[in-house]
């Protein structure tokens, strides 16, 4: 579970990136995080994550605080960033035993979990490659195996499906489901408003900082236009903001 | 503990690439060293200051790989990260000054087994000291680099590397030119007395100093920084 309390955060002074945030995202949940480029998404990820100090309010993970308790926060979620072209030197092998070394992974468990999470994704046998020759898909890939490698009850990721191809985004979307299903919360955010709206429990939509819809789709149109598209509410949502 | 473990271990991966790299510079200091019998005795300085050059480079790995700011998302803290760094850099400087201690004394006796002279007269006492005093000036320079990488980044961080060089050696030269010309009136005996009694000491408190007073200002420097 995850608990966002009245946060802001501002780069420019009296401008704010995200104004006065509040959201929870409860256990056995998909809830996807929409808005258009430069809404505020990543910065809110960015402050869930640890990444970014909040200016004001708190964040909480399973009860713990992302800034009084940060590292038990920390130990509860698995994050996937935007952008999977990081630690591009290590081989796919020596990226997942670092991050189950940081997560305090068992041997047993550590050896286990790499089999099945890169089998599932299909890389098992690119692992001992570095992850610079991997290509994007493959690179995005490697990085969800390394958010899950802890089995984490929380899942933070920010554009997920970007590069990956049928199978894998289908296997992800399932393994999404199955995790919620347990129980467990799921936050991501997404530009494809139809995996959003096929998967998803709820939504919350951020426009320049402000979150202007929290929901289910079906709460959208009931309070929009019952028969207007997904896209079109979307764009009404946030351009008539 | 196990954060740092893995912050370690995460930068060793990185520098694993450097393998063949080591083996080379090692090697061409070795031959290099050994062209005379006192060139020999700055092996181990050069051999610390190399190793201790490649241990810097995890900041550039760390840069270009854009991972900063992911590895702050995982359950570890900024001052964690400056202490793997710290630990690794210090590990680091004595694994390339033993190093560089084993291989002076490898290349002595090479050097007297093809010159057919017996049983090489080792200095242990100055080949340890050279280690140190390599030691010193690798720790010196890491010292003032480490918290100006966390302040502009490693790539200027390098630019500042060579000027602070080029300043050093000019300080130094300066030391030695009004050392030169200007008489001073010092108890040689005494300093030469505390400095055969106390020189290692010395050294490795100020070496202790110089990492602790750059460990606070990397530390207050990165806390700041988003």
């Amino acid at each position: 579970m995850i608990e966002i309390k009245n946060v802001s955060k501002s780069y420019v002074k009296d401008v704010k990136s995200v104004d006065s945030l509040n959201l929870e995202i409860k256990n056995g949940e998909i809830f996807g995080f929409l808005g258009p480029n430069g809404a505020g998404k990543t910065t809110t990820i960015r402050m869930i994550t640890g990444i970014l100090e909040p200016d004001g309010g708190d964040i909480l993970v399973d009860g713990y605080s992302i800034r009084s308790n940060p590292i038990e926060a920390k130990k509860r979620f698995g994050f996937v960033p935007d952008n999977p072209d990081i630690f591009l030197k290590l081989k796919g092998i020596e990226y997942l035993n670092f991050l189950a070394e940081i997560y305090n992974v068992p041997i047993e468990k550590r050896v286990e979990r790499i089999e099945n999470l890169t089998k599932k994704f299909e890389i098992y046998q690119n692992l001992n490659s570095t992850i610079e020759s991997y290509s994007h898909g493959m690179r995005q890939k490697i990085v969800i195996c390394g958010a899950l490698i802890s089995n984490p009850k929380n899942w933070i990721l920010d554009e997920p499906m970007t590069g990956l191809d049928p199978k894998s985004s289908f296997d992800l979307k399932e393994m999404m489901r199955e995790h919620t299903k347990k129980g467990n919360a799921v936050f991501f955010s997404t530009h494809i408003l139809d995996v959003a709206e096929r998967l998803c429990d709820r939504v919350g939509i951020i426009n320049k900082g402000k979150l202007v819809f929290v929901g289910t789709f079906e709460e959208m149109k009931a309070k929009f236009k019952e028969e207007t598209s997904l896209e079109e509410l979307f764009l009404e949502i946030t351009e008539n903001d | 503990m196990n954060n740092i473990k893995g912050l370690i271990k995460k930068d060793l991966y990185n520098l694993s690439s450097y393998k063949m790299t080591v083996l080379v510079l090692v090697a061409f200091i070795a031959l290099f060293g050994s062209f005379s019998e006192d060139s020999i005795q700055f092996i181990p300085i050069a051999i610390s200051a190399a190793i201790g050059m490649i241990m810097l480079s995890t900041f550039n790995y760390d840069e270009s790989s854009k991972s900063e700011h992911y590895i702050l998302s995982l359950p570890t803290n900024k001052r964690e990260v400056i202490k793997s760094k710290y630990i690794l850099i210090i590990l680091g400087n004595i694994i390339g000054s033993i190093i560089g201690v084993i291989i002076t004394i490898l290349a002595a006796y090479i050097v007297a087994f093809i010159k057919k002279s017996g049983i090489p007269q080792i200095d242990y006492g100055l080949i340890f000291t050279y280690a140190l005093g390599g030691f010193f000036g690798v720790s010196l320079i890491e010292a003032i680099q480490i918290p100006s990488i966390y302040k502009w980044g490693a790539e200027k961080g390098r630019i500042q590397m060579f000027i602070l060089i080029f300043i050093l050696v000019m300080l130094i030269m300066g030391i030695v030119y009004i050392a030169g010309n200007i008489t001073f009136n010092i108890d040689l005996a005494f300093l030469e007395n505390l400095f055969g009694k106390y020189g290692v000491l010395l050294e490795v408190l100020m070496i202790c100093l110089m990492y602790f007073i750059s460990y606070k200002v990397s530390n207050k420097i990165y806390k700041n920084k988003e």
